[in-house]
């Protein structure tokens, strides 16, 4: 039986068909946006490299977001370098020049904030109810939010792959700019690193989004991009530091973080060569870099009980590795590799490298053929 | 009608019962931070709670903290759901509906007088913690050393008093926004059933099914258009400078939630039989 039509029906038919054509053009409307065609400047390769190699220089402000797929556990006291790899990290960033920048890392209801003056660093943690004025160079230092911001990622990851292979990609939109786009493919076959894509602003060359694709895998497990970019100089008062007042905690100190602190314990003592690469020249003992390009590795001397709590973190979720003394746990995220190794003293090596280097590593650090 | 509507709301008591209840939870947690003195960390817990004990005139910020993630939208469900619900399981809205008015501003008034709610509540809230922060936690710091009246942002910059007032206002509209989502579904279901309670399940079904999407890395991909995505960016005006991304995008899906499932209540109820 058919339905029975009348005019109530059919006007109610009429305002659903409104309300559906609403609703319609408004779930349309980030899709056309996402659609726009893009027009990235016409930009050749070296070009862009070298312009994102010299972007430097290149005011900016704007929102990002970092985030990463790797399944690594929060190792002690370096929480907050872990979440930047295994989670999301939303940044503010306002950019003047090299020595007058700020990046602030952005929780639900607190924040971290990093402010570089010509004469110093200082730290605000909403958190800690703590600023903290660091003073003179950090030699060492740990990871932190400010260095996955796409331009600074970007022409690090850049700097790093001199050597490596570039081709071209298409241009995409990022944060409402028309990028060009190139891929880096690391040329060593000891790192972990499929391939790196950057996409920047064609003009400046400042880097806008990077994606870090693993070896056999088919998507992105670390990105970080602009969703909000202005190329314009901050005003300066977003600059300058909060002013330390009563019942705000306030210290001066030379070393940034726990890396700084265990470099001044005098931990140090790292082999000249490891895995056949030598120890690159730093001014530091209780950290040292290895190797070349995107398969460069860092090794870093633990005090006691930092070194047995790091060890057991990862033997936990890692894999046991055999060693001619002491004894070594690895664990592989795909991308990241991690390793522990408690000798004489404890270890702990990390790098975008293949697990099989890192064994080698462990044999060579726990007293084999070094 | 508007009159109609919002002397009822004056009228009844649940109003001032619901709005009581909002106030007494900061109350609550007031008395137990003034007595034991022991805050969350900083940082973790309800935003704000670490840093009230030094200084009280930060509690409304806190106490918009406490209330804004289920107990207000709870309330504006119930009532919500009642608006049209509630006539008919009562028997009124037949008669309601004899008067010479249009249905399509019936709603309209059922709205407004649920968005007049959410501001006297809110306020009533503020007004109360701002009392209770500066009784029970004074605006000097607990070290005994003489502070201004200012409060550190999230950015550890100072805020003024004045600061201070201008963006507890701009909360204030913001949070207002956040529960035109919850009223509008509300409202819709309670036109589609003639079971208050039924809507004001509804409707909250919806809004915890959206909650525990929004902390689902799986559902990234339609996290920002979730009515409850964008509920603490309010949180973003005690920032400096103000982070407005979030805040402009809370209220725009507000608003595009308002009109879709306003007008879906406007399709149904416009010539729905009435028979209670």
């Amino acid at each position: 039986m058919g339905a029975h039509r009348t005019v109530v029906s059919a006007q109610a038919r009429r305002r659903w068909v409104v309300v559906l054509a609403v609703v319609a053009v408004l779930g349309s409307l980030p899709v056309l946006a996402g659609l726009r065609p893009v027009r990235a400047a016409e930009v050749g390769l070296a070009t862009l490299r070298e312009r994102i190699a010299a972007s430097g220089r290149q005011a900016h402000e704007g929102y990002a977001l970092s985030s990463g797929l790797l399944p690594l556990p929060a190792l002690p006291d370096l929480e907050q370098v872990t979440a930047l790899v295994t989670g999301t990290t939303e940044l503010r960033t306002w950019y003047a020049a090299p020595d007058r920048w700020r990046v602030d890392v952005v929780d639900e209801a607190a924040e971290r904030d990093l402010y570089q003056t010509p004469d110093a660093q200082y730290a605000w943690d909403y958190g800690q109810n703590q600023l903290t004025r660091i003073a003179g160079a950090q030699p060492v230092r740990l990871p932190r939010g400010a260095d996955v911001t796409p331009p600074a990622l970007g022409t690090r990851l850049l700097g790093l792959a001199a050597a490596d292979r570039f081709t071209p990609l298409p241009g995409k939109r990022v944060a409402g700019l028309a990028a060009a786009g190139l891929r880096i493919v690391p040329a060593s076959a000891d790192t972990t690193v499929a391939h790196v894509d950057l996409w920047a602003d064609p003009g400046t060359g400042l880097p806008l989004q990077v994606e870090v694709t693993a070896r056999g895998g088919s998507r992105p497990v670390f990105v970080t991009r602009f969703l909000e970019v202005h190329l314009r100089t901050p005003d300066a008062s977003v600059l300058t530091p909060p002013a330390p007042v009563a019942g705000m905690g306030f210290t001066v100190t030379d070393t940034s973080d726990i890396l700084g602190a265990i470099d001044r314990l005098g931990v140090g003592g790292l082999p000249e060569r490891l895995a056949g690469s030598p120890r690159e020249a730093t001014a530091v003992g209780a950290a040292g870099a290895y190797g070349a390009g995107l398969a460069r590795f860092v090794v870093v001397a633990l005090p006691g009980r930092l070194g047995y709590r790091t060890y057991g973190r990862l033997r936990a979720f890692g894999q046991a590795v055999t060693v001619p003394q002491g004894e070594a746990a690895i664990l592989s995220t795909g991308l990241l590799t991690v390793l522990a190794v408690r000798a004489d003293r404890t270890y702990l090596v990390a790098g975008l490298v293949q697990p099989a280097l890192l064994r080698r590593v462990a044999a060579e650090l726990a007293g084999g053929a070094a | 009608m508007i009159a109609v509507e919002l002397a009822k709301l004056f009228r009844r008591p649940r109003t001032y019962v619901i709005t009581g209840l909002l106030c007494a939870l900061p109350l609550i947690v007031a008395i137990f931070l003034a007595t034991t003195r022991v805050p969350p960390p900083p940082g973790q817990g309800g935003a704000f709670l670490s840093a009230v004990l030094s200084n009280g005139a930060l509690y409304p910020a806190a106490a918009m903290a406490l209330v804004m993630p289920v107990f207000l939208p709870v309330s504006v469900a119930v009532l919500a759901g009642d608006a049209v619900a509630g006539e008919a399981t009562t028997g009124t809205l037949r008669y309601l509906l004899i008067r010479p008015v249009g249905r399509t501003r019936l709603l309209a008034a059922k709205l407004i007088a649920l968005v007049v709610f959410v501001l006297f509540a809110i306020v009533a809230v503020l007004l109360t913690s701002y009392v209770t922060g500066l009784a029970l936690f004074g605006s000097q710091p607990s070290a005994g050393v003489a502070l201004p009246a200012d409060v550190t942002s999230l950015s550890g910059v100072t805020i003024t008093p004045a600061g201070l007032a201008l963006r507890m206002l701009g909360t204030v509209a913001y949070i207002v926004i956040s529960m035109l989502s919850v009223a509008a579904i509300a409202l819709f279901l309670s036109t589609v059933t003639d079971s208050a309670l039924g809507a004001a399940m509804g409707a909250l079904a919806v809004l915890v099914t959206s909650q525990v999407l929004v902390t689902l890395d799986a559902a990234a991909a339609v996290r920002p258009y979730l009515p409850t995505r964008y509920w603490l960016a309010w949180i973003d005006f005690f920032r400096d400078p103000v982070l407005w991304r979030d805040i402009e995008r809370g209220a725009g899906i507000q608003l595009v939630y308002l009109v879709v499932l306003l007008g879906m209540a406007w399709a149904n109820f416009l010539t729905r039989d009435v028979v209670n």
